[in-house]
């Protein structure tokens, strides 16, 4: 291709018609004209391949800028953050003399002590959650709540009617059922059940299951009256019934209480689980027996409720101040409320804002309720009252101050320091919280009470001291994130861990991201719209949080040699959840891909190796035979998974009914192929193309090694165009489907692929 | 199960084909769902997740004849006794498995033997001492010679296996099954010949004149 010819074609003032009258006056004759299209054809060519490379290129240089733009755009909210912290912190600088009036707090407390009290108020609160739910429960069931419900009428004596009532109505629906209230058991699941033929697994009938804490009773409906059943069986062992999961039929187990084995299914696979989890979990708790019993048990009393009622008054003497206590209806004023300064006083130093935050509202509630008499009640002590309001008033001003330091940068740690306020927030001012959060299971409760918790803090904070000019937006800002990151963080170690990676890795993906975009959208659109600040402030912290989920997930999926194609679906869920985040605004794509190019790295090479030795493996056990389909059924099979594939030129092999040219090998190694393809797609960003490149690279090369020394092995001489023949399907078919496919997921073509057909293309 | 063992060994052919009730025991972690899952389904799991009690079941030709295998795959341990022996007698065979990599496996199978014969009440019952993860050989905790001197002196088989390569992992579940229904024959003879069944629980009413 000549360059004038280039310059001409390239050239500002280029007429097409001048340019061929010029051709034919030059040209002579038809042969040197036809010389002529040629060559220009063949630059169309070139410059169209130009062009394309260009493209591709350019495309390649785009998506690294856009990268690029991201992390800078990181580092700008970095910045803004740390600006914004400075900012602060000089404000609390300036004012900290206020501050400090309130600092001197006791910093050296004994741990085991500190570890007894967490322990306390984790039972605490575990019980308070209880009660919560309870009365949520017993309002729905009852239909009415009683008009001067508080929550100091929530005691465990409702817990217990609430247990009894629901042991009563089992025992008025099953008919025949034994006796339930002779032992201090609870309910805890129910369900329709279908039973099936142990040996045939066809369904037998339908029966309705009770689970109690050690029971469990199998009752058939009875015809004709709806909700009804007749007792069929009760097991009373618990600790004897072997409960199996039946994995080859859908939603079913299998109890096994000799001499009975009996298969059941439930409606669903999630309900299958419930039952297997609480049977779990009954077992478990049945083993930590000891520890159960030393607890106080609630349900140990007697049957009647109005001796019952007698006794909650005894003992309510040696409860601890902080627990929820029936409410005397006489005027004396219960213990527990006098020693609230005192327990307040402890839970401030140590630090347990819920728990003193919840002990604050209690009291209020009750002054409030008992401090005029209604409805026969007497009211309290009206100096009591007083009293007891002042002290109580001070304790908020020291906890508000306490929570106020505890999230803003103090004066001691700064002076320490020069990069102090570099550190991580103490993020331990939330830690009840996240312990609430642990310890529930009801989810959606829990996020309520919490940001109950939190607005009524954040209201406290915002208007108790009006006159210390804190950075409010911002101060709330952080105990906002503060508090997602314990929902986040809880919610995340709620996700069970024992299924398979992906399980684990979908389900925590789910929660992340869901969560994360709640959250965002809660923090733009609702808390604090508008305000640049916050938006930086978040934008670290999502980075923050985001680090911790992968460095999760990456310990979850990379923990022993894992398998590319267990990798590859969880990778693609988390790309996919990722991405679904940037009509948000939020992009961590490349947080994600920077953070998976290690761990994923080396498990391309991990299976590459794998790959290699088992290909290695097969074919030192190459007869080098033809592939034997038995019968009709399997070929149509076999042929429609390989045309699936793609590789519906697989037909045109077949000889005879059922046999097939192509080797056991070659057939193995094709769906190897073909598997680790798919999976390499699953996995591909560009920051690994090399990678996989290489590896598709190495492994065919692996098994065109094979063929072509047995094509040199003389002793297979006799085999040479059977040989030849699996050579010629597996550059011609499956190599040229791979590379087909490569291009169409990729855009361009693959050097590697190319590599190796030419380094073997003499054999077929 | 009483049902089962009247059909499996019903002389006429039964509707339903025999159904042979295989129990996976051994410590945790040495390859027991590891050997199943090769088994059923041709795949090796790399990860390493405790199971509880899972079951599988699955048709499979036993020297031409169809046959359905029961695979009850348990943990590693069972806190209660009652729970490990409800498991233990829904078993007609067992597959005691260790690890050739792991002492403490092996040591294990001994208590294993000693609770199935217990609940099973029979030294005859099917039972192969299996020897897994025969691939890593290089981490070989076990010697081959303690091995069989154990299995010789149970008069067991003994098997090595690598659920990983698919050594040996068809052979020993047919092997197995091949005892049970082996068993299963020996049973019904003695017990059409007279009811000389040693205190065992089966309610056979096979009539044969
Ligand atoms: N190399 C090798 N690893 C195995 C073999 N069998 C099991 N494993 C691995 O050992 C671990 C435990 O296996 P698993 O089947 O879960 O053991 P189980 O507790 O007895 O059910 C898993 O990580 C398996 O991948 C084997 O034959 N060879
Ligand atoms: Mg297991």
């Amino acid at each position: 291709m000549s360059d004038p010819m280039i310059k001409k074609l390239s050239s500002n003032d280029f007429i097409v018609e001048k340019f061929v009258k010029e051709l034919s006056q030059h040209c002579v004759g038809g042969l040197e004209l036809q010389q002529k299209r040629v060559e220009i054809g063949a630059l169309a060519e070139e410059t169209n391949t130009l062009l394309k490379k260009n493209v591709f290129h350019n495309y390649m240089l785009f998506i690294e800028t856009a990268k690029e733009i991201s992390h800078l755009e990181g580092e700008m909210y970095q910045l803004s953050h740390l600006l914004t912290e400075q900012r602060s912190l000089l404000a609390t600088l300036a004012h900290s003399s206020i501050v400090e009036g309130v600092a001197p707090l006791n910093t050296s407390v004994n741990t085991s002590v500190e570890q007894d009290k967490e322990t306390q108020a984790r039972k605490q609160l575990n019980d308070i959650m209880q009660k919560v739910s309870d009365v949520a429960h017993s309002s729905i069931v009852e239909g009415v709540a009683p008009l001067n419900t508080s929550v100091n009428t929530i005691v465990e004596q409702d817990k217990e009617t609430q247990a009894r009532k629901q042991l009563n109505d089992i025992m008025q629906k099953v008919e025949g059922c034994v006796p339930l209230l002779d032992s201090p058991r609870v309910f805890i699941l129910e369900g329709d059940l279908i039973e099936l033929d142990p040996l045939e697994n066809k369904p037998l009938r339908r029966v309705h299951a009770y689970l109690l804490s050690d029971m469990l009773i199998l009752a058939c409906p009875i015809q004709g009256s709806q909700g009804r059943y007749q007792l069929s069986t009760c097991y009373d062992n618990l600790t004897s019934l072997a409960v199996v999961n039946i994995r080859h039929i859908a939603a079913a187990f299998k109890l096994l209480a000799f001499p009975d084995t009996r298969v059941f299914q439930a409606p669903s696979a999630s309900g299958k689980k419930e039952w297997l989890d609480k049977f779990e979990e009954i077992k478990k708790s049945n083993k930590d027996q000891n520890s159960f019993q030393s607890k106080s048990d609630p349900a140990d009393s007697p049957g009647n409720p109005f001796e019952q009622h007698e006794d909650e008054e005894d003992e309510e003497e040696e409860e601890s101040g902080a627990s929820e206590d029936l409410p005397s209806p006489s005027p004396s004023i219960p213990e527990w409320l006098q020693e609230v300064p005192e327990d307040l006083d402890v839970l401030i130093v140590e630090r347990h804002f819920e728990d003193a935050y919840n002990l604050i509202e209690k009291t209020r509630e009750y002054l409030n309720e008992n401090k005029t008499s209604t409805g026969g009640r007497e009211s309290l002590d009206a100096v009591f009252v007083t009293d007891m309001s002042k002290k109580l008033d001070a304790r908020v001003d020291t906890l508000t101050a306490m929570l106020t330091k505890e999230l803003k940068v103090t004066p001691e740690n700064t002076r320490g320091s020069p990069s102090a306020h570099l550190r991580p927030r103490n993020q331990y001012s939330l830690r009840d919280l996240a312990l609430l959060i642990s310890l529930t299971h009801d989810c959606d409760l829990f996020l309520a009470l919490c940001s109950s918790i939190l607005r009524a803090q954040l209201k406290r904070v915002s208007h108790v001291i009006p006159d210390i000019p804190l950075n409010k937006t911002s101060l709330s800002c952080d105990l906002f994130l503060a508090l997602c990151s314990s929902i986040l963080r809880a919610q995340l170690k709620r996700v069970r861990r024992d299924g398979p990676a992906l399980n684990y890795v979908s389900s925590a993906s789910t929660v992340f991201f869901t969560n994360l975009s709640l959250m965002t959208t809660e923090l733009q659109k609702v808390a604090f719209p508008g305000t640049g600040e916050c938006a930086a402030a978040f934008v670290v912290w999502a980075t923050r949080e985001f680090n911790l989920f992968v460095s999760y997930v990456i310990r979850e999926l990379f923990v022993t040699q894992s398998s590319l194609s267990s990798l590859s679906p969880c990778i693609a869920a988390v790309s996919t959840k990722c991405d679904q985040l940037t009509s948000l605004g939020l992009d961590l794509r490349y947080l994600l891909d920077g953070a998976l190019r290690g761990p994923l790295t080396k498990a391309l090479k991990e299976t590459r190796d794998k790959l290699t030795d088992t290909i290695k493996l097969r074919c030192s056990e190459d007869k080098w035979k033809p592939f034997n389909l038995n019968n009709r059924q399997q070929r149509d099979k076999f042929l429609a998974e390989f045309s699936e594939a793609g590789l519906a030129s697989m037909t045109s092999y077949l000889t005879g009914d059922c046999w097939l040219r192509l080797s056991n090998n070659t057939i193995l190694f094709t769906r190897l192929y073909l598997s680790l393809l798919q999976d390499c797609f699953n996995l591909a960003n560009s920051d690994l193309l090399y990678n996989i490149e290489d590896t598709l690279y190495i492994v065919m090369q692996h098994q065109l090694k094979h063929v072509d020394a047995s094509l040199r092995n003389d002793q297979l001489a006799d085999e040479r165009e059977f040989i030849v023949q699996n050579a010629d399907f597996i550059l011609n078919n499956l190599l040229a489907l791979c590379e087909k496919k490569f291009e169409q997921n990729f855009k361009f073509k693959s050097k590697k692929l190319a590599q190796v057909r030419k380094e073997f293309q003499h054999l077929a | 199960m009483p049902i089962t063992d009247t059909e499996a060994m019903s002389k006429k052919p039964a509707v339903q084909p025999a159904l042979h009730k295989v129990i996976m025991v051994g410590s945790g972690g040495v390859g027991k769902s590891a050997l199943t899952l090769q088994f059923m389904y041709d795949e090796f799991v790399e990860d390493y997740e405790p199971t509880k009690a899972d079951s599988y079941r699955k048709k499979v030709i036993l020297d031409g004849e169809e046959v359905q295998i029961d695979i009850l795959d348990t943990a590693g341990q069972e806190d209660y006794a009652a729970i490990r022996d409800n498991y233990f007698r829904s078993g007609e065979g067992f597959l005691c498995v260790f690890s050739i990599t792991e002492d403490e496996s092996f040591q294990a199978t001994q208590e294993f033997r000693e609770q199935i014969l217990r609940v099973k009440n029979d030294e005859n019952i099917p039972f192969l001492l299996v020897g897994n993860k025969g691939d890593l050989s290089d981490k070989r905790k076990v010697p081959l010679a303690d091995c069989e001197s154990l299995a010789q002196q149970w008069g067991v088989p003994y098997v090595e296996t690598s659920a990983k390569t698919r050594e040996n992992v068809d052979r020993v579940f047919f092997d197995l099954m091949r005892e049970i229904r082996s068993r299963k024959m020996d049973d019904n003879k003695s017990n059409n010949v007279r009811g000389k069944d040693k205190s065992k629980r089966k309610k056979l009413k096979c009539v044969i004149l």
